[in-house]
């Protein structure tokens, strides 16, 4: 039983590295809290929620390297703050571009082999992508967030993410051929 | 969907989760910088009050992690613990109820008094029959489970004898019909029910050591009690006595302890 209950106490290090996670980024956190919203009551409230959610995840955090680290402290501030804005009922306004709704265009496997050794094309055309397509390759993708979490991030049902995930990445991949096309009209 | 755009739905999954890797890189990059900027600027500085603040949430929800884990543990011990108390109690159950050597070896000597009558019944001793002594009492004088019954009281006589493997039944009496009356019976089941409606008194007492009643009804008084070492009920009933003569009688039976007992 001794053993047992020993085994319940967290690593003490656990504490420790949430300290000092939050003093090394707590500017960032009220500096993307304050992009959200403008009330300054929200960003503390914003901040401290996004330490309880990220408590949560903290082996996960301890294996990301410091710029990922960064870029999920990011994610997860913005993400509370949707959270926080929807629940005092403030509506939630995505930055949006316009979709390239052409899924005919969509390139098929053989083309997306060589595309892997293009990557960069995809940081390049990043910034084209709208809020939400960004929420949800980055949620998906790089965070492994379920559909129910990014369903809650997005306002929307479960169900529609993964249509939406489809037409994100044929997007995505649309614009790193046009890219791909307009590069190689260049060299010509 | 068919078979092939799954593959491709999947192809183009594992292709992205690649791809973002240099995008959260490159962000990440661009973030840090953002951050060392932040740490140099004084006017994105936060109050030492709200650090205070925030780092105390960082400790409290670690508390309440740790009492929650704790409480899980508790729960999941208990219900182990819970379960093997279970089991062994339906295991005991089953075996008290199938076993009447289990039974009346665990049970103590219990008097449950209800309106219409007492039932003395075994908690402790086993089920063996009492044992029987051949001793060298003389002719007149009957013996049974350890028991010897002493000769009629002056003015009685026997009126009645019948003794069994399993009992002994002395009966003394004179020409007005009043009588003193011994049975002794070894127990064959556990319990041992006495008529108690309507008595006058039914009072709890101790006798040779052994718990018993003493019951006064009309003019009858009855004393009983359960001898738990040699496994046997000794009743007795005095018709027209009273507690006082009954108990004079009865202080007359000898009782050979188990030790002085003959192999």
């Amino acid at each position: 039983m001794i053993c047992t209950f020993c085994s319940v106490v967290d690593d003490p290090n656990d504490q420790e590295y949430m300290i000092w996670l939050y003093n090394e980024f707590h500017r960032l956190m009220f500096a993307t809290a304050k992009k959200h919203t403008a009330n300054p009551s929200d960003w503390e409230d914003i901040v401290q929620d996004s330490l309880v959610n990220l408590m949560k995840k903290i082996s996960l955090l301890r294996a990301f390297e410091r710029c990922t680290l960064s870029a999920y402290i990011v994610s997860t501030v913005r993400n509370v703050s949707f959270n926080h804005l929807k629940k005092h009922g403030n509506h939630v306004r995505l930055r949006d571009k316009a979709q390239n709704n052409a899924l005919a265009d969509v390139p098929y496997a053989d083309d997306l082999v060589h595309m892997i050794y293009q990557k960069d094309r995809l940081s390049f055309i990043w910034d084209n992508l709208p809020e939400e397509e960004q929420l949800l390759l980055k949620g998906k993708y790089s965070w492994g967030y379920a559909d129910e979490e990014l369903a809650a991030v997005l306002n929307c049902k479960p169900d529609s993410i993964r249509m939406k995930l489809t037409r994100a990445r044929r997007h995505a991949l649309n614009l790193m051929e046009q890219l791909e096309e307009e590069q190689g009209n260049e060299q010509t | 969907m068919n078979r092939r755009e799954q593959l491709q739905e999947a192809y183009e999954e594992a292709l992205f989760a690649l791809l973002m890797e240099d995008v959260i890189e490159d962000e990440g990059k661009r973030l840090l910088e953002e951050n060392h900027r932040l740490q140099q600027d004084p006017s994105a500085a936060v109050s030492d009050k709200v650090n205070e603040r925030c780092v105390k949430t960082i400790k409290k929800a670690f508390a309440k992690e740790r009492r929650r884990e704790a409480g899980k543990v508790t729960y999941r011990a208990f219900s182990k613990l819970s379960l093997v108390a279970m089991l062994c109690i339906l295991l005991f159950a089953t075996a008290f109820a199938a076993s009447p050597q289990l039974r009346v070896a665990t049970l103590n000597l219990l008097i449950e008094v209800s309106d219409v009558s007492t039932e003395l019944s075994f908690t402790d001793g086993g089920a063996e029959q009492p044992h029987d002594h051949e001793t060298d009492a003389p002719v007149g004088v009957y013996t049974f489970g350890g028991y010897t019954i002493p000769a009629a009281p002056e003015g009685l006589s026997l009126t009645a004898h019948s003794q069994t493997r399993r009992s002994l039944y002395i009966q003394y009496a004179n020409d007005a019909d009043n009588a003193i009356s011994v049975k002794i019976t070894a127990m064959s089941e556990s319990s041992y029910a006495v008529d108690t409606e309507d008595a006058q008194t039914v009072e709890k007492i101790e006798f040779l050591g052994f718990q018993g009643i003493l019951i006064e009804k009309n003019d009858n008084t009855q004393l009983v009690w359960g001898d738990t070492e040699q496994n046997v009920f000794v009743e007795i009933l005095g018709i027209g006595f009273d507690q006082e003569e009954v108990l004079r009688f009865a202080s007359g039976i000898q009782r050979l302890d188990m030790n002085q007992m003959p192999e």
